[in-house]
């Protein structure tokens, strides 16, 4: 089978009455694409987090505009979330000590660290159309082949 | 639009909300204001019902953080319970259920009460 890759895009205003409209638009690719429900609840909740971190830290609360765009490819979904607000790179953000943040009634900072868990690949960068992060997940078979060889190739340093 | 309802209702001195549709950062101070008022009213043995729940991000389980400690300082708990695969795994990821009971169905969790 011939697979082109296909993009997708939306633009919502950077307020947290468009996550919704974020989750639909993810949803609108499985529906499309067939990837599994796995693959895809792990974007919308990734997604969500990613966008409530941009309206938060990155616009605190002044008006902007969220891009998300998909890269549909054979083995793997790509999408990029895009903002022109202050560069804030999640990728240097620690993991939650979470007996710690309830002691100290913590509600936050838990969004990084699922992103973390359940994406294959994230990346942070700034262009001349904002700040992008990219995250992307491969098809089930994918993922488990590219640990298998990550296994194998630390195996034969060992 | 996906919505959010949380309902209360009560099994004895117990107090329990019903969560229903999806909660996230939108829809999450719903859920705090239903928490605040049982902490108000000194209501401290709930359970959350999350049977009807259709997603939660990490802001949900964000409510559940920020109340935890003045309600066991109170005497009481939060017994989280009846959650769909999806929406425990949530709740995994994080570590939660070495943090709080997440019981089965509703009747484990407010016997969780009842027989501590």
């Amino acid at each position: 089978m011939f697979w082109k890759s296909k993009k997708y895009q939306l633009k919502v205003p950077a307020h947290i009455d468009y996550l919704s409209d974020l989750r639909a638009f993810v949803v609108k690719i499985k529906d499309d694409y067939d990837f599994s429900d796995k693959v895809i609840n792990a974007f919308k909740l990734c997604v969500d987090e990613a966008a409530t971190n941009i309206i938060q830290h990155s616009y605190k609360g002044t008006e902007g505009q969220i891009i998300i765009r998909a890269l549909i490819k054979r083995k793997h979904l790509t999408i990029f979330i895009i903002d022109q607000g202050m560069y804030f790179d999640l990728r240097k953000i620690q993991d939650p000590d979470l007996n710690y943040y309830i002691d100290i009634g913590k509600k936050g900072g838990l969004g990084v660290f699922i992103i973390r868990k359940l994406m294959d690949e994230i990346d942070y960068y700034k262009t001349r159309e904002g700040n992008i992060l990219k995250l992307t997940k491969y098809r089930e078979p994918e993922a488990k082949k590219k640990r298998l060889r990550l296994f194998f190739s630390m195996s034969n340093f060992s | 639009m996906e919505g959010f309802e949380v309902t209360k209702g009560a099994t004895n001195d117990i107090s329990v909300l019903y969560l229903k549709g999806y909660l996230d950062a939108h829809t999450a101070p719903e859920l705090e204001n239903a928490l605040q008022k049982l902490m108000d009213e000194q209501n401290y043995k709930i359970v959350v019902n999350f049977s009807e729940l259709n997603y939660i991000s990490s802001a949900g389980l964000g409510v559940f953080m920020g109340f935890i400690e003045d309600i066991r300082k109170n005497g009481g708990d939060i017994k989280l319970s009846s959650m769909k695969p999806k929406i425990f795994r949530v709740f995994d990821l994080l570590g939660f259920p070495t943090l709080y009971d997440i019981l089965d169905d509703e009747e484990k969790a407010v016997d969780k009460f009842t027989k501590s």
